[in-house]
């Protein structure tokens, strides 16, 4: 073990000190990585660790004649998220490449006596290249389209190192951009590449970073906060959490890069506070580098002064907006300003302030050291470099993934996602979050960028991305985003407080069958209000999920008004539930329906009574065997084969 | 002092002189040119919530057919501006606007009658139940916070949201809230020497000449100390207090 | 929620037999009414005092409007909710009008101005979960805890519920956090355990 210097007073020393530890790690052999992202940890990936840490003793004489001790020669350390969370828990052996899936604690034995041992895979914790059991396995992470297909910029680090340790960070060019930046740039300079990289705030509105960064030095001065919004309210988003939670110190570096550039001396990341992980792991890379002289008073020598403070948010959608946040860091309620005055000028507290997203502050560090053209060569016309998406919904490969700019949704959703759960028929992606749309089928091939989606009608936005199938109501869907919207709104201005209200009371009658003549061109005229007169984005956005539902999918609103029918099959008012021959009789459902509406005996088809019925959906949930249909107008809406696309 | 620097800009049509630093809304006034409003005041910091005032620009320097809504009591005046505060995009979300808050406040007489006024005589949407006759317009929280009282805030958020006294303690009984509310929505009851507001009781100091209601003694201990006077300069009826004031600034010039 | 025209008879489902309140379990860590949470006024016998807890969590925080979030949030950690108590002295430390302490503790979701159950079942109704059932999800525990959503607790005060708006699991989803634990593709089915489980904890 090599010893870390009290604090690193130049970029030199700095370096020298990765040389050092580079070497030292030179004796590795093997890693194991555990992924400890939160779907994984809720899998049981923290058990599985004890487990094998109580395997790896027990096995430690063996391992040493192999030439494995753990702690020199064999590193076991959990990492952020692998990105595949949907086959989790997960983990990956290094430098083999192995990739196992599903791991649960009773197979620690196993991979230490098959793996590490005798160099063998465990075939059953493999990944199956078709999503059968008996599926052709892949031997190395790298055949998985999954991970062949991406490509890691702001997740370069996520899944490999261990956040909590500086040393694997250092180990994966940690601080070479800013190192780059400090002793072979001027600020100017770094500004310049941000901008000629074609970099875009990765937070929502798709804003040029290295524009805002030079209306920021054109603006006169005393001082410039610079704040990182880690507040990633979009629901279905996580890509934010992640990065928080599994690379703190490339955030960090990002930001003290910006700093360098615009000569800010303060600054603050703001952090939703449903991430207690990504607050526990910042605060811990923020004291670490206050202890190593790279934050606060001339870093690394070099006369740069930044002091960076974590603050958390209180639970409010609102306060991912950039004014709506700063008031929020003030200790205020979170209502947003008209933007007249821009927060370059008059931000936080008043004074100049820059704000941007974790992703995009996460990407600087690679554009500085491998320099604005290599980002720029990768994405579209005007959407450079990559981006990450969190693929969710009914897809079945569901996680983490970072494309360049311009692959198509088809790439996305298929080649990397592996398609629809079921393989049941597409019926829309949805992107951009709340304010973002829904794409139909037939959009499948755009390529995704922020101006291809923002022309269609849908959003970059965090880059969400929940996958529908036709078991989903489009018209729920456009409820379940004003319910959200109006839950989460400010309250401040009257189009989005009460035009949302009465949005949702329209589309509430609608799914309820009381849908009157006139209702869409009353929402229409509605949101066309929202949309110009509301005073902040989130009023101004809210009319997109439902004017992006009614634009491409305006038969199923017509359907719920004209013929109370929800081809879905998610309106409860308008669905019944029925068991089909296929019912075998385990009385499962019969045990778990709250109302007592199912009787049956064992082994004897059980039948509803749709009187006691609420249509709560559970039996249909709890059934192992598609028995349960769901009809809507006495068609079959959701039964066991795919229904109508 | 230099002097104030102006902009030249035009509403619906009229050249105007506006000083630097002032509103659209506020030149407009200034101009007798009519915008509605119901949240802006001028004692108080412009908010921005009641979207009446809201209005279509467009720059000498932007190509025709750009234009944009913009909140008048908010936005900035500047070189060139074109307004226009009665075109039909205007016009079409003011109506859109006052047939929200006539669902919010149907029992309203000023919102009805500014609903009427343009063509809305019922509202389209649903009427909220058990309505009062607040539109959230957040004046009365702002002068409560002007005067240094800080007694009421608005709670909650979204449609929920809503006015109340959480630090009844501070209410002075000023009645600054209830006499800026646009809709008259903050009750209050004033009977001999005896005032009821925010359900808190206070004692009035009568004009010692015609009777009339000065002030709570609670509202002259809070003015006396912000202002630095005497409390009995409260107190005074009218006709001695200008008397006093008017023999002081005799003083002022006689020295 | 929207009120469901929907209704029907209840039962408890088999399988949460177990769930049935246990006497005894005391609930929150503060009763319901502390004593006023300044030194002079505090009765150093009183046992629900909290003048140390917070003058413990001043120490953590300059002076200042802008720490005003922060110490809601820890008062929240440490105690489910905000006691009045608290919220005065924060008044007085940070001088900042009580009203606005309210203002704010109302504004954002994560404070609660009542007391919670030792345990906060969040489900989550982002729209990941949304798509794959976390509505009925809901209205199950709903149904289990006999509690209604963002109110009160179970009469054991051992859970209260809530519904949050993405956990950051989504690849995951229906997900559940149970204070800081999560619970990853919860359905009806699975529920009973859960409930089970986070009570013997
Ligand atoms: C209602 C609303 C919510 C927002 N939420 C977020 C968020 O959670 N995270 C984020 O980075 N940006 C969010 N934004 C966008 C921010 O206002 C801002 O544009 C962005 O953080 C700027 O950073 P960027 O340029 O790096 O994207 C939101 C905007 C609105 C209107
Ligand atoms: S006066 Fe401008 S929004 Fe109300
Ligand atoms: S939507 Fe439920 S965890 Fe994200």
């Amino acid at each position: 073990m090599i010893k870390r210097p009290k604090a690193f007073k130049t970029p030199k020393s700095l370096l020298d000190y990765a040389e050092k530890v580079k070497k030292d790690r030179d004796s590795r052999k093997l890693e194991v990585r555990i992924c400890a992202g939160p779907s994984c940890v809720a899998g049981g990936a923290l058990e599985f660790r004890d487990e094998l840490q109580k395997e790896l003793d027990a096995h430690a004489p063996q391992l040493k004649k192999a030439g494995l001790t753990v702690g020199t020669s064999l590193i076991e350390k959990c990492t952020g998220c692998h990105g595949m969370c949907e086959a989790g828990p997960l983990v990956i052996l290094e430098p083999m490449e192995i990739f196992y899936t599903h791991v649960k604690p009773k197979h620690a034995k196993s991979i230490v006596e098959t793996t590490l041992l005798e160099g063998e895979p465990v075939k059953e914790l493999l990944y199956s290249l078709d999503f059968t059991k008996g599926g052709e396995k892949a031997k190395h992470h790298s055949d998985i389209p999954f991970y062949a297909l991406q490509n890691r910029i702001a997740l370069k680090n996520v899944g490999t190192i261990d956040p909590t340790n500086f040393e694997d960070f250092l180990l994966n060019d940690g601080f070479k951009g800013l190192v780059k930046a400090l002793t072979t740039m001027t600020p100017e300079e770094v500004v310049d590449a941000v901008d000629e990289s074609g970099l875009r705030g990765r937070g929502g509105a798709g804003f040029p970073t290295g524009r805002k960064w030079k209306s920021a030095l054109r603006v006169k001065q005393d001082r410039v906060w610079l704040v990182c919004n880690g507040d990633e309210g979009d629901p279905g988003a996580f890509m934010d959490r992640v990065i928080m939670d599994s690379d703190p110190y490339t955030v960090i570096e990002g930001m003290l890069i910006a700093a360098y550039g615009l000569g800010a001396t303060d600054g603050y990341i703001y952090v939703r506070h449903e991430y207690p992980l990504a607050v526990k792991h910042l605060t811990m890379a923020i004291e670490n580098m206050k202890a190593l002289g790279l934050l606060g008073e001339n870093i690394l020598g070099s006369g740069l002064n930044f002091n960076l403070k974590l603050s958390r948010g209180g639970g409010a959608f609102v306060c991912g907006e950039s004014s709506a946040l700063m008031r929020s860091l003030e200790g205020k309620v979170g209502e947003p300003r008209a933007k007249y005055v821009r927060s370059v000028e008059k931000g936080f507290k008043d004074e100049p302030t820059v704000l941007n997203n974790v992703e995009t502050y996460a990407c600087v560090p690679s554009i500085i050291s491998r320099g604005a053209d290599w980002f720029s060569s990768m994405g579209t016309a005007k959407s450079k470099g990559t981006k990450v998406f969190s693929l969710v919904g009914k897809v079945k490969q569901t996680g983490l993934v970072e494309v360049p700019m311009g692959r198509t949704l088809r790439e996305i959703i298929y080649d990397i996602g592996g398609g629809i759960i079921d393989d049941r028929p597409f019926k829309a992606v949805q992107t951009g979050g709340p304010s973002g749309g829904c794409l139909p089928a037939d959009k499948l091939d755009l390529p995704v960028d922020f101006d291809t989606l923002t022309r269609e009608g849908a959003m970059m936005g965090s880059g969400g991305m929940i996958v529908m199938d036709d078991q989903t109501c489009m018209v729920d869907v456009a409820k379940y985003f004003i319910k959200f919207l109006s839950d989460e709104s400010c309250g401040k201005c009257v189009p989005c407080r009460e035009g949302l209200k009465q949005v949702y009371q329209i589309l509430d009658r609608i799914t309820k069958g009381e849908g009157r003549e006139g209702d869409i061109e009353l929402i229409e005229k509605l949101c066309h209000t929202m949309e110009v007169a509301s005073l902040c984005a989130l009023g101004k956005g809210a009319p997109f999920p439902v004017l992006s539902t009614l634009r491409f999918f305006r038969e199923e609103y017509e359907e719920h008004i004209h013929d109370k029918f929800c081809r879905g099959g998610v309106c409860k008012e308008l669905i019944n539930f029925h068991i089909n021959d296929s019912c075998t009789g385990c009385m499962v459902c019969l045990r778990h329906c709250p109302t007592e509406a199912i009787t049956g005996e064992r082994k004897k088809l059980h039948v509803i009574d749709d009187d006691k019925c609420i249509s709560c959906g559970i039996c249909r949930n709890v059934c192992k065997f598609d028995s349960v249909d769901i009809i809507s107008q006495g068609k079959i809406v959701a039964g066991k084969e795919p229904a109508m696309a | 002092m230099s002097e104030t620097k102006t902009v030249r800009i035009t509403i619906d049509g009229r050249s105007i002189d506006a000083p630097v630093g002032q509103t659209v809304l506020e030149a407009a006034r200034q101009h007798n040119i009519d915008i509605p409003s119901l949240c802006y005041h001028p004692g108080v910091e412009a908010f921005g919530a009641c979207r009446l005032c809201v209005v279509e620009i467009r720059k000498h320097n932007w190509t025709p057919d750009w234009k944009q809504l913009v909140t008048s009591c908010l936005f900035p005046v500047e070189e060139g501006l074109i307004v226009e505060t009665r075109s039909p995009e205007v016009m079409e979300n003011r109506k859109v606007v006052l047939d929200l808050q006539l669902a919010r406040v149907p029992n309203s007489d000023v919102i009805r009658q500014l609903a009427a006024e343009y063509g809305i005589h019922d509202t389209s949407y649903e009427k909220r139940e058990d309505a009062d006759d607040c539109i959230m317009c957040g004046l009365c929280v702002r002068v409560c916070d002007a005067i240094g009282a800080h007694a009421i805030s608005t709670l909650s958020r979204g449609p929920e949201k809503y006015v109340d006294v959480p630090n009844k303690d501070a209410c002075i009984g000023c009645l600054a809230c209830a006499l800026t509310c646009p809709t008259n929505a903050i009750e209050y009851i004033e009977e001999g020497n005896m005032r009821t507001i925010w359900d808190k009781t206070f004692e009035v100091v009568l004009d010692p000449v015609n009777k009339k209601p000065i002030a709570t003694p609670e509202q002259i201990a809070h003015f006396s100390k912000q202002s630095g006077l005497p409390e009995d300069y409260f107190t005074k009826s009218d006709a001695t207090r200008k008397k006093e004031t008017a023999a002081s600034f005799a003083r002022v010039m006689f020295d | 929620m929207s009120p469901k025209s929907k209704t029907g008879k209840r039962r408890d489902p088999g399988d949460v037999a177990a769930l049935e309140p246990t006497a005894g379990d005391t609930g929150a860590k503060v009763p319901a009414s502390p004593s006023k949470a300044t030194g002079d006024s505090c009765d150093p016998m009183d046992p629900v005092c909290i003048c140390d807890t917070m003058d413990e969590i001043f120490t953590h925080y300059p002076r200042e409007e802008a720490s005003l979030i922060m110490i809601l949030q820890e008062l929240q950690d440490r105690f489910n909710w905000l006691p009045d108590a608290a919220l005065e002295r924060i008044a007085e430390e940070l001088d900042i009008p009580k009203s606005r302490i309210l203002a704010v503790s109302t504004f954002y979701k994560s404070f609660s101005l009542d007391p919670r159950g030792r345990k906060v079942i969040k489900v989550c109704t982002g729209t990941a979960c949304h798509v794959r059932g976390a509505g009925m999800l809901l209205e199950e525990f709903e149904r289990v805890l006999d509690i209604p959503v963002g109110e009160g607790m179970t009469d054991d005060g051992t859970f209260s519920l809530e519904s949050v708006n993405c956990v950051g699991a989504c690849a995951m989803a229906p997900a559940v956090l149970v204070n800081d634990r999560y619970y990853a593709k919860v359905g009806p089915g699975n529920l009973g355990k859960l409930l089970t489980k986070e009570r013997e904890s």
